[in-house]
């Protein structure tokens, strides 16, 4: 069993959790559903972990494949127009952004394999450098670059349109 | 490789700023002067500034608040924590599509990676067991990996196959076929080689063809193979095999059964067999898997033995023109009720999207004799390579989605031929012609 209870666990890594999912899937309520899901498969599975699990790098792993697997899903799904997250900086320089770019990059980040689409995920929306992101992955950061080239060229090919503009 | 082909390769590296000094420059000087590549780059820095923008994005205080009480509400009423469903799993629809579509059973040497594919997936589950969790972890922490598979089908003209693969990080992969066939990836360099001893012939290919489709990628073998959690279905008993003692462990997804056979003594991963209650007759073993032995670099090499000329390819698949796809939408056409073409033309949902038309009716078609069968598959598997082989500079598009054969006012496809100024169109009665870019559908 683990060392921590299952309420500490969700009151420490909520914020976290929740973040993730904001960034992915741009809604709120489906960020809410992810952080639920996440949780409460933790807590089904409660006496399988041990006091060695890190829970952080499980949180993180966990939450960016619900996600993108939720994205994948809402792809069937109408759009909900609920955008309760909030921008930590406001720069009106910057290039506009629709969402509907937002949309494209994550909807083609579904098509990608699942280690390319990790490994963009942590490396440009969660900002983490390469020796995190192969310790969170338990691989080689050479393997970590080259997922991540591959999955800007093919993001890059599927959101030409945009680029083109 | 040309200094465009080399800077070309550069370039995600130039726009995620990992680059020396000296490697940027020889990128700007470069871009300076070819348009093609500063566009290229364009889109890179597209999808970075993109992805910039959401990752300013985070979660409000009060929605962080009703999360948490969301969780602990359920937490405590233990009898409303719904079961998670499975994740969608785009190895499902590979499985779906090694099942039914007639295409796989022209792609000899794609089945084969699928079949791998496949049973690699079959490892996933749910479940617990720590002699499966350590192989599991085994698994995730080899930097090399060899194993065989034997491969049997009630497939006509598909007999039983024996692969030997061999996997290297970061990303080099060798099969070997039980004719001596090899092929080799290096996704590092993004290409491959195909060697034919008892020929001694070769073929070099750029491995760029495969990564839009899963199905032809081996690297995604292993990706999936990293992938694995760290659970199992259902603990099985132990049973003699080959002389050894082996812990089972059972897997059953949809028609799928699997079952994987483990040294509980030496915890090695011994045997994965898989068998299909809707394909009686099929069934695939992996066996002899190795994790962690040396590899030489050697074995992935893309240089040819010396002596061995280059390889020419079978016509049926390699010499795929444009008429090849017209046919293949008039095919298709002739099977719907209303003449339309396909929603889309190429991918691993195809056979998904056509098994939905079928349940709504929209296929005309009665039944058909075994050889019309196999001439439509090959119909269809010419046309989907002459897209699949279109290079991305080629900017197809496909416009097919509800048009009828017949319109010869919409275009339904579209294409630069390589070193060609103007589009080839084909319209929705199949006919062709050369059209300026500015002139193109919007």
């Amino acid at each position: 069993m683990p060392e921590i209870s299952f309420k500490v666990l969700v009151n420490d890594y909520s914020k976290a959790v929740l973040n993730t999912a904001t960034r992915i899937l741009r809604d709120s309520q489906k960020a809410q559903d992810v952080h639920q899901e996440v949780f409460l498969e933790i807590l089904r599975r409660w006496h399988k972990y041990n006091g060695d699990t890190n829970w952080g790098a499980y949180l993180y792993r966990t939450t960016v494949r619900k996600a993108i697997e939720f994205a994948k899903q809402a792809k069937k799904d109408p759009p909900v127009e609920n955008q309760q997250y909030t921008k930590t900086q406001e720069s009106p320089d910057e290039p506009m952004m629709t969402a509907e770019l937002q949309e494209r990059l994550v909807a083609s980040l579904t098509q990608l394999p699942k280690r390319q689409a990790d490994v963009f995920v942590f490396a440009r929306i969660e900002g983490l450098g390469y020796e995190k992101i192969a310790e969170l992955m338990d691989c080689s950061q050479e393997t970590v670059r080259v997922h991540l080239h591959r999955a800007l060229k093919r993001l890059a090919h599927e959101l030409r349109d945009y680029s083109d503009r | 490789m040309n200094a465009h082909e080399k800077i070309n390769e550069m370039l995600a590296g130039y726009a995620l700023q990992e680059l020396t000094d000296d490697q940027s420059n020889e990128v700007k000087q470069h871009l300076d002067q070819c348009p093609q590549c500063k566009e290229e780059l364009n889109r890179l820095e597209t999808v970075l500034g993109c992805a910039e923008s959401m990752s300013r994005l985070s979660a409000d205080n009060q929605s962080c608040e009703s999360a948490k009480e969301a969780v602990f509400q359920k937490a405590h009423n233990k009898e409303n924590v719904i079961q998670t469903p499975r994740p969608y799993n785009s190895l499902e629809i590979i499985r779906r599509t090694i099942m039914k579509s007639p295409i796989t059973k022209l792609a000899a040497a794609a089945v084969i990676v699928i079949a791998v594919f496949i049973a690699i997936n079959q490892l996933s589950g749910n479940g617990a067991s720590s002699v499966f969790a350590s192989v599991v972890e085994q698994i995730h922490n080899a930097r090399t990996m060899t194993y065989s598979v034997v491969t049997q089908t009630p497939v006509e003209n598909m007999p039983t196959v024996r692969t030997e693969m061999a996997f290297k990080e970061p990303a080099y992969m060798r099969t070997t076929t039980a004719d001596g066939f090899i092929t080799v990836m290096d996704l590092t360099q993004v290409r491959g080689i195909s060697i034919w001893p008892p020929r001694r012939q070769f073929i070099n290919f750029e491995a760029s063809k495969f990564r839009h489709d899963p199905a032809k990628d081996p690297f995604m073998v292993v990706e999936s193979l990293k992938a694995i959690p760290y659970e199992a279905d259902q603990v099985l008993g132990k049973k003699d095999i080959d002389g050894r003692v082996l812990q089972g462990f059972r897997v059953v997804e949809d028609s799928v059964v699997n079952t994987v056979w483990i040294d509980p003594k030496t915890r090695e991963l011994v045997r994965v067999e898989m068998e299909f209650t809707n394909a009686p007759g099929m069934n695939k073993i992996m066996t002899d898997f190795q994790f962690d032995v040396e590899l030489d670099d050697s074995l992935f090499s893309l240089t040819p033995p010396e002596g061995y000329t280059p390889l020419e390819v079978q016509a049926d698949v390699s010499k795929v023109t444009e008429q090849d796809l017209i046919e293949y939408l008039r095919s298709w056409s002739s099977w719907t009720k209303n003449g339309t073409f396909p929603p889309i033309l190429v991918g691993p949902e195809l056979p998904k999207i056509a098994t939905e038309m079928v349940k709504q009716g929209k296929f005309g078609k009665g039944e058909t004799t075994q050889q019309q069968r196999d001439q439509d598959a090959k119909i269809m598997f010419r046309g989907m390579m002459f897209v699949a082989q279109l290079p991305a500079e080629s900017n197809w598009r496909y416009a097919g989605e509800n048009v009828s054969y017949g319109d010869a006012d919409t275009a339904i496809f579209w294409y630069c031929p390589e070193g060609a100024k103007t589009y080839r169109v084909i319209y929705g009665d199949l006919s062709v012609k050369d059209v300026a870019p500015e002139d193109l559908p919007k």
